[in-house]
């Protein structure tokens, strides 16, 4: 990839691999922060990475400073995730879908997040969630399973049943 | 794949779940998940799972390592000055284009008569009809400088002011049909002057909103890191005297607005 490449494809990169990072750690300001990293990592690297592969990479790059970052924060505060695990609200609160959703997925693991959204959102294939996660196949596959089954079970007690 | 089990139903159902399983396998699992009701009622909850809609409000504003880009926030700030010059700028276009007036603002020689605030302020007065002129046209729509003084530099008047025919047309072109003739055709061929030494004092003094501008502009420039280099490139006081006694130039108000604000920030 020239820089020329680099400059032109940045900015969509970067609003891509923010929302992917906003996913999986629920902050703006630390997505950022992890996003800017990882661009400073593709710019590094731009000659050696194909146009088609900068986004991977990046978003690769975004994971892996955003495990840091988790792991960093277990270290210094004793918490593993920078949103609540397990705070499902009663059923008979009610809520907006997209608030309900929003709320069944910080129920989830980082890597579950994650999965889910290169899976439905970036479309990739289970070995390239695997290589750039660091997961093997299986693993993303059981990790993707328990992430639907448990997103399904947290909607259905906050009362969005199957069928809504 | 080893076979379905309690330990590995669950990428097995997976697959089977995207269709990837050939005949046999998929013939495998059915039998498997009849055994076992609580894999079946987790595959349920797996396929009614929602998929993940793409977060398209959530955007990058952080600084792009190797383009040189700023963050998105301080190019916004920077955006709301310019925002805040043009603004500064419309009321004069719009009073030039509503009443025919040909009459500006304009740096003259310390010999030339000082308009008082007051008359500043009616001149600035913004015409009432709606802001839609483009920047364009607001700086088209200066006059050519018939009434100029003597002393305005040539070489800076070429590069601020247009063609007479040109500024004609505009204003022409942009003058409303149904508005009341103007009450000021007394004044119309008389340049409204304006030292450009003096802006900082006539500025506060001429009207209320002028120095809301003037503060709105100086705020906007501070939380502008163009706008802050600018101010650090601004000469002192006396040196831009010196400059602008020499230079004359035909000057709209929201630049001077803006250089006040930068000589402000300056201090």
């Amino acid at each position: 990839m020239t820089s020329k490449e680099y400059t032109l494809m940045a900015p969509r990169l970067a609003d891509e691999a923010t929302r992917f990072a906003v996913r999986v750690c629920g902050s703006q300001a630390d997505a950022e922060d992890a996003v800017q990293e990882a661009l400073a990592a593709l710019w590094k690297k731009h000659g050696e990475v194909e146009p088609e592969g900068a986004k991977p990479y990046l978003l690769g790059a975004t994971w892996r400073q955003l495990m840091m970052l988790f792991r960093r924060r277990t270290t210094e505060r004793g918490y593993t995730q920078s949103l609540p695990a397990d705070t499902v609200a009663p059923a008979n609160e009610s809520f907006d879908l997209r608030d309900a959703l929003q709320r069944s997925m910080q129920t989830l693991q980082p890597q579950q997040r994650a999965i889910l959204e290169l899976r439905d959102v970036q479309g990739y294939s289970y070995r390239e969630i695997g290589e750039l996660t660091g997961l093997t196949v299986d693993q993303v596959q059981v990790y993707l399973f328990r992430a639907r089954v448990k997103m399904r079970k947290q909607l259905n007690e906050m009362g969005y049943g199957e069928n809504q | 794949m080893e076979k379905i089990n309690d330990s590995n139903y669950e990428q097995w159902l997976v697959s089977y779940a995207d269709g990837e399983l050939d005949e046999a396998s998929r013939r495998e699992v059915e039998r498997w998940l009849e055994q076992h009701p609580e894999a079946a009622a987790e595959l349920r909850l797996y396929n009614d799972a929602p998929r993940l809609e793409a977060d398209t409000a959530t955007t990058y504003t952080g600084p792009l390592p190797g383009t040189g880009r700023q963050p998105r926030a301080m190019a916004l700030r920077w955006a709301a000055a310019a925002a805040v010059v043009a603004l500064a700028i419309m009321p004069l276009a719009l009073h030039n284009s509503h009443d025919g007036n040909r009459q500006q603002l304009v740096a003259v020689a310390e010999d030339e008569p000082i308009v008082p605030a007051q008359e500043v302020v009616e001149t600035l007065q913004p015409a009432a009809k709606p802001a839609t002129q483009p920047y364009r046209k607001a700086r088209m729509a200066m006059p050519a400088p018939q009434a100029q003084p003597a002393a305005v530099d040539t070489e800076a008047d070429e590069a601020t002011s247009p063609a007479p025919t040109t500024a004609e047309e505009t204003i022409a072109e942009a003058e409303p049909t149904a508005e009341p003739a103007a009450d000021k055709t007394e004044s119309q061929d008389e340049p409204v002057y304006v030292d450009f030494l003096l802006v900082e004092e006539t500025l506060p003094k001429a009207d209320q909103q002028l120095i809301a501008l003037k503060n709105a502009t100086q705020e906007a420039l501070q939380g502008s890191y163009l706008g802050r280099r600018l101010a650090r490139k601004m000469p002192a006081d006396e040196e831009l005297a010196d400059m602008m006694r020499e230079r004359r130039a035909r000057t709209p108000i929201g630049v001077l607005v803006t250089v006040d604000a930068l000589l402000a920030l300056n201090k």
